[in-house]
């Protein structure tokens, strides 16, 4: 997957729980203060990583990103860590 | 040598209020006690003799011929302990304090017993079981490391099934999925007492503990909502109602702990599954999540909308959702009783039970409280969820404690009385 398309899947999960619509989604909006994301909607946002991205990101670590930017990165490390996990 | 456990009594919701009797319908259930003493007994050497006494089923200051006596508690059991512990070293016995409130308040224990173990106890009880055959205990032990899980033993829940006799036949027992949280609930001692490091049993592990049940006829609990958390931990969940499933064994698992957030973000999908594994009932925790601590305080419309999706995806799912309402957040105020009972009438709610909240030593609330001077009772005793033992902030401890009384009258009135299924578990504790 291309950083462009697992960008714009995430922005899409976001409108999914915000107010804000994906054109709108900006890499530098804070999840909480810019999107109105409050701690249900991050563990929504994580559940859904889950289910439409297969990754298995820990709670601890979804709990430190406040970020949409900090979203993307994260669910690309963790893509990256599932391709060489199934490389080798 | 010979090891004496002793899992001392708490003052249950209808001890404190008997009035509860007369209006709630029940057959009132006394459960299994927690997993700390099967968990140090399956850590205790073959050579050193057990031998168990649970305090709620008849008092445990009866003389013994151990030599060291260990107790394992929480708060609402403190007050007990300590009683029992000036007992036993009365007797001459060394005692031994662990579980979750020697783990929070060890200075407090050290004044009462011989030594206290803080933290999982596993990785430090040979070296205190040493300690006692050589006569030099220690004031306290602390493991260096938290332990690796997916190398423990089953817990001995055989000791506990040998106390059953007469009334007391518990049909579900514990089983631990996980340990420790990584979340920081203001009310939850999780994280403190077992670190914030989220840790699972293997697989096999659990399963293991559900057919060591199966085999007396015995169904689990479940009571932890962090085994839904969204991720790794569901997906370990999932395999387990898989492995459920493909054995043929649906009637395991009796009730399994959730909280409204993991019903919102958990997949119809996965609902399903846990149904297929015989899961018919969630016993549903509320109070410490976002949206059990927003939906009843009449300014939060978002959250009250969440609550009653919560409950229809469950009753969609065709699991019973058993909620536990909690009364006396810091922004409850008197017309949360009234939107409490609405609530529950509306989402079709039938089992509800009802508690005040608690500062228990060691969660964040508790180091907040105390900062604020709102601590009003310090009778460990009082710490059972039916007392209030703090200021509140909206209103005083009087109306929490009525407030609380109203939620159980009200909800149970007019419930049938002879219908055994409304009467089963409607105050487990």
């Amino acid at each position: 997957m291309t950083d462009d398309i697992l960008t714009q899947r995430i922005f899409k999960m976001m409108a999914q729980l915000s107010v804000v619509r994906v054109p709108d989604i900006k890499m530098e909006h804070r999840l909480r203060e810019d999107l109105g994301l409050d701690s249900v909607c991050s563990m929504e946002l994580l559940s859904m990583l889950a289910e439409e991205l297969d990754l298995d990101v820990p709670m601890e670590e979804a709990a430190q990103v406040t970020t949409v930017a900090g979203t993307v990165e994260m669910a690309r490390r963790h893509l990256a860590l599932k391709q060489a996990a199934a490389a080798s | 040598m010979k090891i004496l456990f002793v899992y001392p009594r708490f003052q249950r919701h209808a001890e404190a209020h008997p009035e509860l009797k007369k209006w709630v319908p029940m057959n009132e259930y006394l459960g299994s006690p927690s997993l700390g003493i099967a968990a140090m007994a399956a850590v205790t050497p073959d050579d050193i003799q057990l031998e168990f006494r649970d305090d709620r089923l008849s008092p445990a200051d009866r003389a013994t011929d151990a030599d060291v006596v260990a107790f394992s508690f929480f708060t609402p059991a403190a007050t007990r302990a300590i009683e029992l512990a000036a007992y036993f070293r009365g007797l001459g016995k060394k005692t031994i304090a662990g579980g979750i409130f020697p783990t929070m308040m060890p200075d407090l224990c050290e004044q009462h017993f011989d030594a206290v173990v803080v933290g999982e106890g596993e990785p430090i009880w040979h070296q205190v079981l040493a300690d006692v055959r050589s006569k030099s205990l220690k004031p306290r032990y602390k493991a260096p490391e938290i332990p690796d899980i997916t190398k423990l033993p089953m817990p001995r829940v055989d000791l506990y099934l040998a106390k059953e006799a007469g009334d007391f036949k518990p049909d579900d027992y514990p089983v631990q999925l996980s340990r420790g949280c990584p979340m920081s609930c203001v009310a939850c001692v999780l994280p403190t007492s077992m670190t914030k490091s989220l840790r699972h049993f293997s697989i096999d592990h659990v399963v293991g503990q559900l057919e060591q049940l199966n085999k007396h006829g015995k169904r689990a609990c479940l009571t932890e909502d962090t085994s839904w958390f969204p991720g790794a931990n569901a997906k370990q969940l999932r395999l387990l109602f898989e492995r459920i499933v493909a054995k043929g064994a649906p009637a395991t698992i009796s009730y399994i702990g959730i909280s409204m957030p993991l019903i919102i973000t958990s997949t119809p999908d996965m609902l399903k599954l846990a149904k297929s594994a015989g899961v018919d009932m969630f016993y549903l925790v509320g109070g410490f999540d976002p949206i059990t601590k927003g939906a009843f305080t009449g300014k939060d419309p978002r959250n009250l909308e969440r609550a009653y999706t919560a409950i229809k995806k469950s009753l969609d799912a065709g699991i019973e959702p058993y909620t536990s309402f909690l009364l006396g957040n810091e922004d409850d105020d008197e017309g949360t009783v009234d939107r409490m009972l609405e609530f529950a009438a509306k989402s079709g709610i039938t089992k509800a039970e009802f508690a005040i909240f608690t500062p228990y030593p060691g969660t964040p609330s508790w180091v907040k409280l105390e900062q604020e001077g709102r601590i009003i009772d310090r009778d460990w005793g009082h710490y059972n969820d039916a007392n209030c033992v703090f200021e509140p902030k909206l209103m005083s401890a009087k109306q929490v404690t009525d407030g609380y009384l109203r939620l159980w009258r009200d909800f149970y009135a007019g419930k049938d009385f002879s219908d055994k299924c409304v009467a089963e578990r409607t105050i487990q504790f």
